[in-house]
């Protein structure tokens, strides 16, 4: 045992407990940031799902359709002030700050009948009748999604809070039902977020030559 | 009072002690009474002699206490009592055995710790993981510190039989050591490999599917296996299960008892090689007595490991908190398995093998040769000399499969040897499915949408008519990329991810732009509805020639106007005889942070 | 030689097997059987059993009427893994899980093929290998038609042929028998 590496053991401790300390100096902040960032990205998972599943009826930005808005601007029932959820829950005589469990049990289970079925139909249409007016999304009740993408959906709906801003003037609820229930055919499917490609030029190109030279075969090989 | 009952006993005892102080006084009685606890603790080794060691000074008592203390201390008896010099040389062995335990007691006190909030089941698996990361004071450290001690104990593992393999030390009295060591490898395979499911992402749900399937496809008892371990045909609850008390219980169990016997072996009965040039070579008397000389294991060597520790640490802390970081990728999806998955480096070379051929011959047959000829070295070996000069059959033979495993893992790697469509290739690359990928970096201020969140859309490839057109003259909504003139930077990240885009989509020469020029070849649309989640969609659209899909044949037909053969294209099947097109989109938000 | 020499005599030169020593190779036998035993009732109680609906055992997937018809798209049974395919021969259940290394593929509708991300095989519709490092075609499952007394009126050969299945039939698909697609 030499002096040097003596004095290389201890450099190597201090600059260990200089470093853990200097993390640990650093963990509140970081600790704060990373739970948001992996929060949020519930958000963002929850966002695709919900545009997969649920834009056809929901509409694409959660205004709304056939099914109601669930971007928190109106009131799910009546025609009173938003946010919608919190507002839901405490006519239920529920707790207003426990939006999640609640949407999230919406989700799982669905609904068998519409709260409002003049304005939102949901699923149940003319032609389909005896379907729940929102289907169950979970496995746990039959549907197509893990429970944990049912609770990325959830949190993708509940965040439309932060969007609103606490002034927001709150959107009314349309006053005007439909006569008849609207058919599966006659339903506005509202699209993804992705529009079909844009419209070329207005002023017309040179057609294309009439004879194809056959291109190279598309199954080339990729680099590695 | 009868002394030979207890309470006469204590009470003599005591009357014993009272005397002592009295007679020498209390301070005496006090240095007496703490050096007695010292002894106690430290197997017999004062206060004094413990400065002695650490002043480098000869022993303060006959007989050396520094002996005695490995015959009192269980942690100590486990270890030699002395070293013969050339044993301990650097370049000898390099310190990788005892790395090899380093890293595993890094793994044993790093994994515990992570235990504390972890729960095995699908439903809060990754939600714990989450929790670790974000959560808990240190818990990213704690989780980068055991995998970096992971990779470690893999790498470190197999350097050191390679150094055995090398140095010819499994021959003689060592090759049953060298058995117990080739299981401690298999061991830490699994152990790794069994770790590896734990986070309950797609990487680690994916990555261990494929592996199990492998062991699914073995000859005999495959099915069953793969089914013990999974506790299900497929992975889930009951495979997470399983593979947890694997990684914590059963295999550091086997891992302690085969650590015991191979290093029983190497302490009481073999000891550490000598250099093969020492034991075998043309040294000069006094230089081999020199190297044969020995040298105590208290206090220099046992200090001289905690140096290594020393160091060792403080690389893995600074590793870990600079740039070392376990990734976490989305939720596990048995439904979707992503592009691109890859096997972890030291599992490359195996799904290299695969590539070559038929997953049962690939997968087991062969790995389980290789393994045989492991274990069997020390007997296929009979060369009785351990001289590199005298053993060259066996070191070509070793450098030559080294190189093997090399080639195999580099052909293990994603890009080799995958033909995956260019469109939906070029687009992994932007919107992966198994890391954020550079626009999930790209700064959330630089990715511009419209006025008021409404879509912008960013020509990426286009014909050069549209550029000119009066309805896509609006910059606030149409921007048409053109590369920065020569000398000049883009203009910031997001701009040079799109002239990266549009450099990918040009250069590749199996897209086509649409023919007639109906819709630009490649473009970014940005959007948000909230402020806080923007819409990127990357879109490629191109023609394609339509080939029969059995033959893999163009499919003819004759012009009309010509009377020529004209090859199809695709779109012309179609009743909207719009192009090919491949979308991919993802939901950004302003506050997610993807460093890792 | 002293008597106490004489009394431990030479070893192995006793002829007869002692009761003592029988009764202790009776015993040993019985250790090895009781070892064996644990054994096997450690891999009875390891081994997992599955249950109807799960993946693994048969499927009910219901009425053959509510099937698609021949010459649409295969439709996937997600929970069941596999791709239900119609064909003019009769119907086929692929198993979602690729043979080569077990990812799961989908169906490209643009293309008209199955194809595998993770290497990039692919399969037609009828799950023939088209190319890709994949050993053989794709696996399939065994589809069982029985009528409305239970009766077994129809089901997949062990050759694996898509089997043609009767009309007011209900349709079980066996997760568990799957059959090797044959070899590229």
């Amino acid at each position: 045992m030499n002096r040097f590496e003596i004095t290389l053991g201890l450099l190597a401790i201090v600059g260990t407990v200089a470093i853990i300390a200097a993390i640990g100096v650093g963990e509140p902040q970081r600790m704060a940031l990373e739970s948001r960032g992996w929060a949020v990205r519930h958000v963002e998972t929850g966002a695709q799902l919900y545009d997969q599943y649920c834009a056809s009826c929901h509409g694409v930005n959660g205004s709304g359709g056939m099914c109601p808005p669930v971007d928190q601007t109106s009131g799910l029932h009546g025609g009173d002030i938003g946010p919608g959820v919190a507002w839901r829950l405490e006519e239920l005589g529920w707790d207003r700050q426990q939006p999640f469990e609640y949407v999230y049990s919406v989700l799982a289970s669905g609904r068998a009948v519409s709260t409002r079925p003049e304005l939102y139909p949901g699923n149940r249409m003319a032609d389909t009748s005896g379907v729940m007016s929102m289907p169950a999304w979970s496995e746990e009740y039959g549907g197509p999604l893990r429970p944990d993408q049912v609770r990325d959906i959830t949190s993708y709906i509940v965040a439309f809070r932060e969007a609103v801003p606490d002034d927001a003037t709150p959107r009314p609820w349309p006053t005007d039902a439909p006569t008849e229930r609207p058919t599966l055919a006659a339903a506005a499917v509202v699209t993804s977020t992705v529009a079909s490609p844009p419209e070329p030029p207005t002023a017309p190109l040179a057609p294309p030559t009439a004879t194809l030279a056959p291109p190279e075969s598309p199954t080339a090989t990729l680099a590695p | 009072m009868d002394p030979s009952s207890r309470l006469g006993h204590f009470r003599a005892a005591l009357e014993h002690q009272l005397e002592g102080l009295r007679r020498f006084g209390w301070r005496a009685f006090a240095a007496d009474a703490v050096d007695g606890a010292v002894r106690g603790v430290m197997a017999g080794l004062s206060a004094r002699e413990l400065r002695a060691i650490l002043r480098d000074d000869p022993p303060t008592e006959r007989p050396n206490p520094r002996y005695k203390a490995q015959v009192k201390s269980f942690l100590l008896h486990i270890r030699p009592k002395y070293y013969q010099r050339a044993s301990t040389w650097l370049t000898h062995t390099w310190r990788l055995g005892w790395f090899a335990v380093f890293f595993f007691l890094v793994e044993v006190f790093t994994g515990v710790v992570l235990m504390i909030f972890y729960a095995p089941t699908p439903q809060t698996a990754y939600n714990d993981m989450l929790h670790i990361m974000g959560g808990v004071p240190f818990g990213l450290f704690m989780r980068d510190m055991h995998r970096l001690g992971a990779e470690g104990m893999v790498a470190v593992v197999v350097l050191h039989m390679v150094r055995v393999y090398f140095t010819g030390s499994y021959k003689g009295p060592r090759r049953f050591t060298w058995v117990t060591g080739v299981i401690l490898l298999l061991v830490t395979l699994v152990l790794s490999f069994s770790g590896y499911l734990l986070p309950w992402d797609q990487l680690a749900y994916w990555a261990v599917t494929i592996g199990t399937s492998m062991a699914a496809s073995a000859p005999l008892f495959g099915e069953q296996v793969n089914l013990l371990l999974r506790g299900a045909p497929d992975i889930w609850a009951d495979g997470l299960l399983r593979f947890y008390l694997l990684h914590v219980l059963f295999l550091p169990l086997l891992a302690i008892l085969f650590i015991s016997v191979h290093y029983y072996k190497v302490a009481r009965e073999h000891s550490i090689s000598l250099p093969a040039v020492v034991e075998e070579g043309d040294m000069e008397p006094q230089a081999r007595r020199h190297a044969e000389e020995r040298i105590d294991l208290l206090p220099n060597l046992l200090l001289h490991e905690l140096m290594l520790a020393s160091v060792a640490l403080l690389v893995m802390v600074a590793a870990v908190a600079t740039f070392f970081h376990a990734p976490l990728e989305a939720h596990a999806d048995p439904q979707v398995t992503p592009l691109h998955t890859k096997a972890p480096w030291y599992f490359l070379w195996l799904q290299g093998l695969l590539k070559l051929g038929d997953p049962a011959l690939m997968g087991i047959v062969v790995p389980t040769i290789i393994f045989a000829v492991l274990f069997a070295v020390p007997w296929l070996d009979r060369n009785p000399h351990r001289l590199a000069s005298r053993r060259k059959v066996a070191i070509a033979m070793g450098l030559s499969s080294t190189v093997a495993v090399l080639i195999l893992s580099y052909m293990g790697t994603p890009g080799f040897g995958i033909e995956t469509p260019a469109a939906q290739n070029i687009l992994s690359h932007y919107v992966p499915d198994t890391h954020p990928g550079p626009v999930r970096e790209t700064p959330w201020d630089q990715i511009a949408t419209g006025p008021d969140g409404s879509r912008k859309t960013y020509f990426v490839s286009y014909p050069q008519a549209w550029a000119a057109d009066a309805q896509y003259a609006d910059p606030a909504l149409y921007e048409f990329v053109v590369p920065p003139a020569p000398g000049e930077a883009p203009r910031d990240a997001f701009h040079e991810l799109l002239l990266q885009f549009q450099a990918d989509v040009e250069n590749e020469p199996t897209l086509m732009a649409p023919l007639d020029g109906s819709a630009p070849l490649a473009m970014v649309t940005v959007e948000s509805f909230t402020p806080q989640l923007k819409w990127i969609a990357f879109t490629i659209n191109w023609d394609e020639v339509l080939t029969d899909v059995a033959t893999g044949q163009p499919v003819t037909a004759v012009d009309p106007a010509t009377g020529q053969p004209v090859v199809l294209l695709k779109r012309d099947q179609r009743d909207d005889g719009r192009p090919e097109q491949q979308v991919k989109k993802l939901a950004l938000h302003r506050d997610a942070n993807y460093r890792h | 030689m002293t008597a106490d020499t004489a009394a431990i005599g030479r070893p192995g030169e006793e002829s007869e097997v002692s009761r003592r020593e029988f009764l202790n190779y009776a015993w040993l036998a019985s250790l090895g059987i009781l070892v064996l035993e644990t054994g096997v009732l450690t891999y009875q109680f390891a081994m997992p059993r599955l249950g109807p609906g799960e993946f693994g055992g048969p499927v009910d997937i219901g009425p053959v009427e509510s099937l698609p018809s021949a010459g649409l798209e295969p439709e996937p049974f997600n929970k069941a893994k596999f791709w239900w395919v119609t064909t003019a021969d009769g119907a086929l259940a692929l198993y979602k899980v690729c043979t080569h290394l077990g990812c799961i593929f989908d169906w490209k509708s643009d293309q008209g093929k199955f194809i595998c991300p993770c290497h990039g095989s692919q399969f037609t519709r009828e799950g023939e290998l088209l190319t890709g490092p994949a050993p053989r075609s794709l696996d399939r499952m065994v589809i069982t038609a029985r009528d409305g007394s239970g009766a077994v009126v129809a089901e997949t050969g062990p050759d694996g042929a898509p089997v043609r299945i009767p009309e007011r039939t209900s349709v079980v698909v066996d997760t568990g028998r799957i059959i090797k697609g044959p070899s590229a």
